[in-house]
């Protein structure tokens, strides 16, 4: 069962650690970045750096179904790298509903929306197509971090 | 005054180590209390400031570049007003805090400041028409007089102002005060306990 | 290349320097390789060039663990000095994955360990050293510039308890990790960190919980029972109740504080 979905572009890091998972009940991080699934030395780092009472799968979009109905039965967070693997998740049927953004990568042209996180046309045209399909999103860096809407 | 311009050049340097230069911990509240106290004469107060704001602080952790309140400004600005406006401390406190929240936004306003002009200043270092160090130097300049003009304007405004309305404070509000101060190290103490939890999972 | 480290390690006390939302730490982090840079590519500016805005990608990491970050960065770059033209871009792409995923891991392990653990321990130290001086020493400390010295050696001890360990990362985690292979994690490996954490994390823990019932004893046993007592306690209790509560709701301290001053403020005029 996913109790958290988080999109976060540094994915194992301060505040996914010491911040959210404390706070949420999490047996297992299932991690999606197609760049991590292919690297073996960012998945070995992301395990060194999380605490060995979690469980931890570094997995690409397409394959996070299979491994997401193996373990039904954990308290699963995700932890998706961008919105174009999150909207891989949504297409290949992973139920999604509620989805916190905590960081995107800044590049070129990307407008700000918030502190760190920033959007360009293509992740904007995402959460439009995903809100229509009832998913809500809001961006929240920490628990104790105030809410920040995405209106578009 | 110059004791005052003094003691916010210090209360200035002393932030700067949260988070631009060292992080010694110089500006944990404890030690920026403290040695605000030993300036401002009585360096009981400080410590006393800087162990109930570093207390009340503990559940902020500046993870991942958010910007929490700052204890130093919170011990500090108290210990200024109290030292030299002979605030009571339960008042100072008080006011420390709403200035450390307060500092926030300006700590936001130079970080955007900054991410606004990242892209000129890249090409520029790229090019080699701005070596690193002069920015940073630049940069150091830029930040600490921010600092120094938000702590000597808040603390020579509120300072005097307290000063005029100080025998018009009822004694009741003396008393609220007093009473939310005595609860700050039980609240703080409690959450020491907690932030060294274990649970869920740390190891 | 010899490399003079600890160069290195000063310039990491202005790793932050430059902090922004866009790349966080990325001028710093350029400012710390940058000698490095300048003497790899003395002969070659194209290259210098190149090295310079790679190094100002975004970085992001805990700016006491970040050395364990820099240090591979360092290797990586002189391999990448040394590489010929056809494999250049591989090693480039291998350089940004050491960067992401040692910066990453540096950030989860050293907020752990640096803010949310040694940070309130080395407070809890102070607490501890403060209580204890005035309980064995205080009488022998009759002038007020002896009682000033004994604090301020508090303050002082407390902000080793937090510098030796953390000196120490910052100047061996440069070593370590500039020595260290895919296989030793960077140097990480050499230390179980998180078997650190819980470790001091605990002791904190059993050290406050004393702590606490010892504040109780001194700051309540002894008294009569008076109605001031009873509301003072009744007070206490309350609040910690609440802290409960307002934790629960990621609500931090500093705004529960400022409630009970205005409800104490709005009580004691109606009363």
């Amino acid at each position: 069962m996913i109790t958290f979905i988080r999109v976060d572009s540094r994915l194992i890091h301060g505040q996914v650690v010491q911040a959210w998972l404390p706070k949420i009940k999490t047996d297992k991080v299932l991690v999606i970045s197609s760049q991590a699934a292919q690297n073996t030395l960012m998945a070995k780092m992301m395990r060194m750096a999380l605490p060995q009472g979690y469980e931890l799968e570094v997995i690409a979009a397409n394959e996070a179904l299979p491994s997401l109905k193996k373990d039904e039965a954990k308290n699963i967070f995700v932890l998706v790298e961008d919105l174009n693997q999150l909207e891989e998740l949504a297409k290949q049927g992973v139920a999604l509903e509620k989805v916190n953004i905590g960081n995107t990568k800044y590049e070129e042209g990307k407008k700000e929306f918030s502190a760190g996180v920033y959007f360009d046309e293509n992740d904007l045209a995402i959460i439009n197509n995903l809100k229509k399909q009832n998913i809500a999103f809001s961006i929240k860096a920490l628990p104790s971090s105030l809410e920040v809407k995405i209106d578009v | 005054m110059f004791e005052i311009v003094i003691a916010c050049a210090v209360l200035a340097l002393l932030e700067m180590d949260t988070t631009y230069l060292g992080q010694f911990l110089f500006s944990r509240p404890t030690c920026a209390g403290a040695i605000m106290g030993y300036l401002c004469g009585d360096f009981f107060l400080g410590l006393q400031l800087g162990v109930f704001t570093e207390l009340l602080f503990i559940d902020f952790v500046p993870i991942g570049g958010v910007v929490p309140p700052s204890g130093a400004i919170c011990a500090g600005t108290g210990v200024i007003l109290s030292g030299y406006f002979k605030m009571d401390i339960y008042f100072s406190f008080f006011v420390g805090i709403l200035l450390s929240l307060l500092f926030t936004s300006v700590e936001k306003t130079l970080r955007k400041y900054r991410s606004n002009l990242l892209p000129s200043i890249e090409k520029q270092i790229v090019e080699g028409s701005i070596t690193p160090f002069s920015l940073i130097a630049q940069s150091f300049l830029v930040e600490y007089m921010a600092v120094f003009i938000f702590i000597l304007l808040m603390t020579t405004l509120l300072g005097p102002t307290f000063l005029y309305i100080d025998e018009h404070i009822p004694r009741s509000l003396h008393i609220a005060f007093k009473f939310s101060y005595f609860l700050v190290p039980w609240i703080g103490l409690s959450m020491l306990f907690i932030s060294f939890s274990t649970k869920p999972k740390v190891e | 290349m010899k490399i003079n480290f600890f160069k290195i390690f000063l310039r990491t006390f202005l790793l932050q320097i430059f902090w922004n939302y866009r790349k966080m730490q990325n001028i710093g982090r350029l400012f710390v390789v940058m000698p490095i840079l300048r003497n790899l590519y003395k002969d070659n500016p194209d290259m210098l060039k190149r090295a310079i805005s790679r190094n100002l990608d975004a970085f992001n990491s805990n700016p006491v663990m970040a050395s364990y970050s820099i240090g591979a960065m360092i290797k990586q770059e002189e391999k990448i000095a040394k590489t010929e033209q056809v494999r250049l871009l591989g090693e480039e792409r291998e350089w940004r994955v050491i960067s992401v995923s040692t910066a990453n891991a540096a950030a989860s392990l050293g907020d752990r360990l640096f803010w949310a653990t040694l940070k309130p321990f080395s407070l809890l130290f102070l607490i501890i050293t403060l209580y204890a001086t005035q309980i064995y020493t205080l009488k022998n400390l009759d002038t007020p510039a002896d009682r000033i010295a004994a604090a301020i050696g508090a303050v002082v001890l407390s902000l080793l308890v937090y510098n030796i360990p953390a000196l120490l990362v910052r100047y061996k985690g440069l070593k370590d990790s500039y020595d260290g292979t895919e296989d030793s994690f960077y140097g990480l490996i050499k230390l179980n960190w998180n078997r650190i954490i819980y470790t001091l994390k605990t002791t904190g823990q059993i050290l406050t919980f004393a702590l606490f019932v010892y504040s109780l004893y001194i700051n309540f046993a002894g008294e009569d029972l008076s109605a001031d007592l009873l509301t003072r306690t009744a007070l206490l209790v309350s609040f910690l109740v609440l802290s409960v509560w307002t934790r629960k709701l990621n609500i931090p301290n500093i705004y529960l504080y400022i409630a009970a001053t205005f409800i104490f403020c709005v009580a004691s005029f109606i009363s």
